[in-house]
């Protein structure tokens, strides 16, 4: 910090007094020793009286007021959402939940149900294809049970009022493999039911949704603290 | 300890949140309490020194004004996460800097301003900046400044900051402060020569 050059560069705080007393000193040093530098220093104060002298305003009184104001409506606008983001999250989970147990419950699809002679199947592979076509792609296995003759299986993840072709693979206990006949879905059986489920659990999450919101005193408290 | 408890011994201690020696510090704790009281003495502390700031920089009032409730109600945001690193002071600043800074960008004067002789009532439609000064001459060359050099006079001499002081309200080297400052003095002589030839030792000599 002490070198000459630096020195020079301190006089606008040596004239504003803001040098630690350690570079006070320094720069008296300095200034001794280059008198020439008085010059600089007179064309500093003159600046420094240039800038001290330009108006000094009182700040407006509503100004005070209006910052307030501001501060007031986003604290009620942040506590708005801090109370509505619960509320979300808990219809949300209502919805969730009133769907899943609709689901679990009334299983809208289409349930296959078929028969078998003998026990010397061991397990069932289901196969779906779009009707009017032959690409059956796999969609669950059932294995078979000792002297249960009837299975079924519900295939949920359908799309509503398209309809499909089901078929049925049979695998014995020495790998053979023998096909069922295609049969074909109903599609007019499966959206009603799956409309259902959606709209009811729908409305029972906006139900919670808007019973959480409009608790009464909610917002008007959380607006009390804002700058209590 | 947490800024309820350093607030409340504060208190115990028999002061009132309106007194004068209740650091800043508190005052910004108190202000992330959401304590009025704290932010109704800082904005005390600071407003006048910000605003004047504020006008010295932009030459408008009305923009000045809106600035200054955008700067205290930053302030009123983060004051939870001010950490004491930097002085009240500056941290204060440097919020009012970086609004500066952005209105100016926004308004394209972030460039230097070069005004004909003896313009600056056109830059100063609101006439504040008329005054009996003895320095009409300077006062005209301070005018002719880019707002970042313009900025370290203020500071400096305006409101008394030392250099470490600027270097923290810009987010600057100290050197980059010094040689502002330095820059800012030879364009200044640079003005003066050129509106007149003598002005400059007549500055000098005053």
């Amino acid at each position: 910090m002490n070198k000459i050059d630096d020195l020079e560069d301190l006089t606008p705080w040596y004239i504003n007094q803001s040098l630690s007393r350690g570079e006070n000193d320094s720069y008296e040093t300095w200034l001794e020793r280059h008198p020439e530098a008085s010059v600089d220093i007179d064309l500093w104060k003159n600046i420094k009286q240039t800038v001290v002298e330009q108006p000094h305003l009182l700040v407006p009184l509503d100004a005070l007021k209006d910052t307030r104001a501001r501060i007031e409506k986003y604290a009620l606008t942040m506590s708005s959402n801090r109370q509505i983001l619960p509320a979300l999250l808990a219809g949300l989970a209502v919805a969730v939940m009133v769907f899943s147990l609709l689901w679990f419950i009334a299983k809208p699809g289409v349930t296959l149900r078929w028969s078998i002679k003998g026990t010397s199947s061991v397990s069932f592979r289901i196969y779906r294809a779009p009707s009017g076509s032959e690409n059956y792609t796999l969609v669950g296995e059932v294995s078979a049970r000792d002297n249960q003759l009837v299975y079924q299986y519900r295939d949920l993840m359908l799309m509503p009022e398209r309809a499909y072709l089901y078929r049925v693979e049979g695998i014995d206990s020495n790998g053979g493999v023998a096909f069922s006949q295609a049969v074909a879905s109903d599609p007019s059986s499966i959206l009603p039911g799956q409309l259902s489920i959606l709209l009811t659990s729908m409305i029972m999450g906006y139900a919670c949704l808007s019973l959480l919101k409009s608790r009464p005193g909610v917002h008007s408290e959380s607006a009390k603290g804002v700058m209590a | 300890m947490n800024r309820e408890g350093l607030l409340s011994d504060y208190m115990s201690e028999g002061h009132t949140v309106e007194s004068e020696r209740m650091s800043d510090w508190l005052l910004v704790k108190g202000v992330a309490a959401r304590d009025e009281r704290a932010f109704t003495e800082l904005y005390g502390r600071y407003s006048a020194a910000i605003y004047n700031y504020l006008v010295h920089m932009i030459f408008d009032r009305h923009v000045a004004e809106d600035l200054l409730q955008e700067i205290f109600f930053s302030i009123w945001k983060g004051a939870g996460r001010f950490r004491g690193q930097s002085s009240v002071k500056t941290w204060i600043y440097r919020i009012a800097h970086h609004q500066t800074v952005s209105w100016l960008r926004r308004n394209r004067r972030l460039r230097c301003i070069k005004l004909p002789k003896d313009s600056y009532p056109e830059h100063d439609p609101e006439g504040i900046f008329e005054t009996n000064s003895s320095h009409q001459d300077l006062r005209n060359a301070l005018f002719k400044l880019s707002p970042e050099h313009k900025e370290v006079l203020e500071l400096a001499f305006f409101h008394g900051m030392s250099y470490a002081e600027i270097a923290d309200v810009l987010q600057c080297p100290l050197g980059t402060v010094k040689s502002r400052m330095s820059y800012a003095k030879k364009r200044i002589v640079s003005v003066l020569e050129r509106q007149d030839p003598s002005g400059i030792e007549t500055s000098k000599a005053r």
